[in-house]
C-alpha cells in the first residue's frame, strides 16, 4: 500500500471520525434527559399526551434525573464516558492529521495515543465501578452479563492497544530521525 | 536512548486477546440454541432448576438447536447466520492481532508480515460491517426501518467499517515503517 493510498484511507477515516465526534458531542447533553425518561415511562406517556414540546421534555429530564440514585449514576456514567470518548476521537483526528501532512512517524502521535489510552482506561474503570455497584445493589450476577460488563474488557484492550501503538510510533519516529540524519 | 515496545503491555494484551479468542470459539457452537431460546435466561433457569439430569438436557438442547434452527423462519436463520459469520470473522481478527503482537514480542515490529496480518484483519472487519448491513436491511423489511436503525446491529456497520479502515491504515503505515527500517539496515 503506497503513501497515496494511505492518505486516501486517512481522509475517509478522518471524515468518519469527525462525524462520530459530532454525534458524540450532540448526544452528550441529551443523555441525562434520555436516562430519566427511560426509567419513567408512565410520566413520559402522560406528558406526551399533554402535547409537551421536546424542549420541556429535555429540561424536565435534565433537572429530575439527579433526584434518584439509579438514574443519577447512569447519567453520570454516560456523561463521563461520553467526554472520554470525545477525547479519544479528538486524539485520533490529531494522529490522522499528521498522516495527512505526510509525517506519520512523529513523537506527537505517541503522546496523542498515550492520552487516548488513559481515556480508554478511565472508561473501563467507570464501567467496572458501575458493574460492581450494580452487583451489590441488585444482589445478582445479571449485571455481569450486560453490555456494560463487556465495556470493561473492550476498553481495557483498547487502552493497552493504544499504549502499544504509542510505543510503536515512538520507535518509528526514532528510526526516521536516524534515517534522516544518515541522509 | 532508543525506546522499545513495552513488552509487559504487549504480553498482557496478547493474553487478553487469547481469552477473547477462546470465548469467541466457545460461543460459536452455542449460537443456534441462544437464537432459538432468545438469550441466556431459559438456560440459566434450567441450569439452576436442580433437575438431576439438567446437564444432559442442556446438551440435548444445544445439539437439537443446530438441526431445528434452520426451520424456524427467516428471522432466526438470518440471526444465526449473521452471528456465526461475524463470530468466525472476529476470531480471524483476534488471531491476526495475536500474530502482530508475537512479532512485537520478538522485537521485530516493523515487518511485512504485520502489514499482511493487518490487511487480513481489515478484510474481516469489512465483512462484518457488510453482514451487519445485510441484517439491518432485512430487519428493516421485517420489522420496519425504526426498529432496524436503533439496534446494535446498525451500530456495527460504521463501527466495523471504521475498524477496517483503521486496520488498512495501520497496514500501510507498517509497510512504510518496514521499508524505512530496511533502508536503515542497508545503510548501516
Amino acid at each position: 500500500m503506497g503513501s497515496a493510498a494511505v492518505r486516501k484511507t486517512a481522509v475517509v477515516l478522518d471524515i468518519l471520525v469527525l462525524i462520530t465526534f459530532v454525534c458524540n458531542l450532540t448526544a452528550l447533553p441529551l443523555a441525562p434527559a434520555l436516562v430519566y425518561w427511560r426509567y419513567n415511562p408512565t410520566f413520559f406517556a402522560a406528558k406526551q399526551s399533554l402535547g409537551a414540546s421536546p424542549l420541556s421534555f429535555w429540561l424536565e429530564g435534565l433537572s429530575k434525573v439527579w433526584s434518584e440514585p439509579r438514574t443519577a449514576a447512569l447519567a453520570l456514567f454516560l456523561l463521563f464516558s461520553g467526554v472520554c470518548t470525545a477525547v479519544i476521537l479528538w486524539q485520533a483526528r490529531r494522529v490522522l492529521k499528521t498522516i495527512l501532512r505526510g509525517r506519520p512517524f512523529s513523537a506527537e502521535n505517541a503522546a496523542s495515543l498515550n492520552r487516548a489510552a488513559v481515556c480508554a482506561f478511565l472508561i473501563a474503570a467507570a464501567a467496572l465501578v458501575r458493574v460492581v455497584v450494580s452487583v451489590r445493589l441488585y444482589r445478582s450476577v445479571r449485571p455481569l452479563l450486560n453490555y456494560n460488563a463487556l465495556f470493561i474488557a473492550v476498553f481495557s484492550i483498547a487502552g493497552l492497544l493504544c499504549l502499544v501503538m504509542a510505543a510503536l510510533f515512538r520507535q518509528a519516529a526514532e528510526l526516521k530521525a536516524e534515517n534522516d540524519l544518515i541522509i | 536512548m532508543k525506546q522499545t515496545i513495552p513488552k509487559n503491555v504487549a504480553k498482557i494484551l496478547r493474553v487478553l486477546l487469547l481469552i477473547a479468542f477462546v470465548c469467541d470459539l466457545l460461543m460459536l457452537p452455542l449460537v443456534p440454541a441462544l437464537v432459538l431460546l432468545n438469550g441466556m435466561e431459559p438456560l440459566e433457569a434450567l441450569a439452576v432448576s436442580g433437575m438431576p439430569d439438567a446437564p444432559i438436557w442442556l446438551l440435548a438442547i444445544f445439539l437439537m438447536a443446530w438441526i431445528t434452527v434452520w426451520s424456524y423462519g427467516g428471522h432466526a436463520v438470518m440471526l444465526t447466520l449473521f452471528l456465526l459469520f461475524s463470530g468466525v470473522c472476529a476470531a480471524v481478527i483476534l488471531w491476526q492481532g495475536r500474530r502482530v503482537l508475537r512479532t512485537l514480542l520478538r522485537g521485530q515490529p516493523f515487518s511485512a508480515e504485520n502489514a499482511v496480518s493487518l490487511r487480513r484483519a481489515a478484510v474481516c472487519a469489512f465483512l462484518i460491517s457488510g453482514a451487519a448491513l445485510v441484517r439491518t436491511v432485512s430487519t428493516a423489511f421485517w420489522k420496519g426501518p425504526g426498529a432496524a436503525l436503533v439496534s446494535y446491529t446498525a451500530l456495527f456497520i460504521p463501527l466495523f467499517a471504521m475498524a477496517g479502515l483503521l486496520f488498512l491504515l495501520m497496514s500501510g503505515l507498517f509497510g512504510q515503517a518496514t521499508a524505512m527500517k530496511e533502508e536503515n539496515d542497508l545503510t548501516i
